[in-house]
């Protein structure tokens, strides 16, 4: 549904550049996970597939044709969601969809049809004659989804759509996206990662501009599914420098540490175990939880992308 | 549909209604400062122990100060106004909204050219009839057909005003920059009625015909010819630069 061929963006007269010819390709009605740390590329990426801005070189492709930024064609093709999700805000939400229904081409009673459908779906039907600028950020992102359907696109692309939203909102929207795969492809771009290991089908990951992974999520989380070791410290161990003291032990390498906790990746797990357990027991630093587990999605982020989380 | 939407944002933003009253303002206030600006002249003078004759004013002043805030208050509140009409939109992001539709950037350009055409006609459609009925009412021998021809090249000069600022507002993304360089502009172009060669092919040439009414000298419409060419240009130059933007 979706093809980049060398997608490459370079900023003014910056020698690196923003994103480095990527090449992926989405499959039809599938929820797609664009992830990557804050500036890897994927919203210069989703601008680009959105005909808001022009590629430095290659081509992308949204349902076979070959599109560009002025592309009225492919602009009928999608729905989009940006970021930052600006409407008119002295419009009600009925005015609004009623509006997008008109540039889309939809007769009166269609539109009418339509936004009332898409008033249901985002759970505004409540709310439709009130102004968009007295309306709550879930709310105002249930919207920005609402009409960016309103045109029926073959293609919704998705910016961050829940950065910006509390834990209820954020699910909310995150079940409103899954719901969506039977009548569109849906590309989204976000980092969090609990966001695409929930809903995704699957996933790209993207750093400094070039693509570190492209698999079925969770081929890509069996891919690297290397055994991790968690260990969980006590709360009265709160003085501990774990970098200091794990980066000693030969057998294990951090891949993300934090306040009270650490994810190693073993080189050999049995040797890791005992060396951990000794070192452990020589130091008697308390702890709560000693885990052997698979990598989570977080974990496979963290490996491709490098470096470890001091908090 | 577009036109239908920037007019509709006019009167939610109440920028429109604003800009209405402006123009209403300015244009009672013409004939009515024409009317008393002997007493104002004369009482300053007297608490000065000057005295000034001042002759009875007569409907031309009116039409002189009415001239004058048209073309230069008007033009700077529009400015000002008018000025993030599609850079405030690019610094808001409200843009993208539209750009992301199956709508030709061409359309939307245009459409902004458009609502600004439309707030320049009712403007000046009320400044005339306000106007001219206050100036009919206190002056003799008012020529309502003359009126109405200065009104006319008003017109277009602030619609050739409005044209720039949509222009710069077109080319960059910071409001207040397009407004610096519209109210540059403006100035290099009103600086021009200095040189008639030159004046009369541009916006600064049409006051110089209201004011050659008023002298009963030759007037030209040349400065009309002269100002559609430029609009065009504005036009041509916005949907070019528009067209090239990034979100």
């Amino acid at each position: 549904m979706i093809k980049c061929v060398n997608l490459t963006k370079i900023y003014g007269k910056s020698d690196i550049p923003a994103l480095n010819s990527l090449n992926i390709e989405v499959q039809k009605n599938s929820v797609f996970g664009f992830l990557g740390p804050n500036g890897a590329g994927k919203t210069t990426t989703v601008k680009i597939l959105t005909g808001l801005m022009k590629q430095t070189s290659g081509e992308f492709y949204i349902g076979g044709v070959r599109n560009d930024i002025n592309s009225v064609g492919l602009k009928s093709k999608i729905g989009y969601l940006g970021q930052d999700n600006k409407m008119y805000g002295g419009m009600t939400a009925q005015n609004l969809l009623m509006f997008v229904g008109e540039i889309f081409g939809l007769s009166k009673k269609d539109r009418e049809i339509k936004a009332g459908e898409m008033l249901e779906m985002a759970g505004l039907s409540m709310s439709a004659n009130k102004k968009i600028s007295e309306f709550s950020g879930g709310m105002i992102q249930r919207l920005g989804i609402a009409q960016a359907l309103m045109g029926n696109p073959e293609v919704l692309f998705l910016d961050e759509p829940t950065s910006a939203l509390d834990p209820i909102g954020r699910k909310e929207v995150l079940e409103f996206i899954h719901s969506l795969r039977e009548k569109c492809t849906v590309f989204m771009s976000t980092h969090i990662l609990n966001d695409v290991e929930r809903i995704c089908d699957s996933v790209a990951i993207l750093n400094k501009g070039e693509l570190v992974a492209y698999e079925k999520t969770e081929i890509l989380k069996n891919k690297y599914s290397d055994k991790l070791i968690e260990i969980v410290f006590a709360k009265n161990e709160k003085d501990i420098n774990i970098k200091d003291l794990f980066e000693k032990i030969k057998s294990v390498e951090i891949l993300k540490s934090e306040k009270s906790s650490v994810v190693l990746l073993p080189t050999d797990m049995r040797k890791a175990k005992i060396d951990l357990l000794n070192f452990i027991a020589s130091t008697g630093i308390d702890i709560e939880r000693f885990e052997v587990k698979s990598a989570s999605l977080e974990d496979v982020f963290v490996k491709l992308v490098g470096g470890t989380k001091d908090e | 549909m577009l036109l239908k939407n920037e007019i509709a944002e006019q009167f939610r933003s109440r920028k429109f209604i604003v800009v209405l009253v402006v123009f209403v303002v300015f244009a009672i206030m013409s004939p009515i400062t024409a009317l008393f600006m002997p007493d104002i002249i004369s009482s300053v003078s007297e608490s000065q122990n000057i005295k000034i004759e001042v002759p009875p004013p007569t409907w031309i002043d009116a039409v002189v100060q009415y001239v004058k805030n048209m073309t230069q208050i008007i033009s700077f509140v529009l400015i000002i106004v008018y000025m993030g009409i599609i850079a405030r939109e690019k610094e808001n992001g409200i843009l993208v909204f539209l750009l992301v539709k199956p709508v030709k950037r061409t359309a939307i350009i245009v459409s902004k050219y458009l609502s600004v055409l439309f707030v320049a006609i009712a403007g000046i459609t009320v400044s005339f009839i306000v106007s001219g009925f206050y100036t009919f009412l206190f002056f003799e021998g008012f020529v309502i057909k003359d009126f109405l021809l200065q009104n006319l090249f008003i017109l277009i000069n602030i619609i050739s005003t409005l044209f720039i600022v949509v222009l710069f507002s077109s080319i960059f993304k910071s409001q207040i920059v397009a407004g610096i360089l519209s109210f540059v502009a403006y100035l290099l172009i009103s600086l021009t009625s200095q040189v008639e060669k030159i004046s009369e092919f541009l916006p600064s040439g049409l006051i110089t015909q209201c004011n050659n009414m008023m002298k009963g000298t030759e007037i030209s419409f040349m400065p009309i010819l002269g100002t559609l060419v430029f609009m065009s240009i504005c036009v041509v130059l916005s949907i070019i630069s528009f067209s090239k933007w990034e979100a």
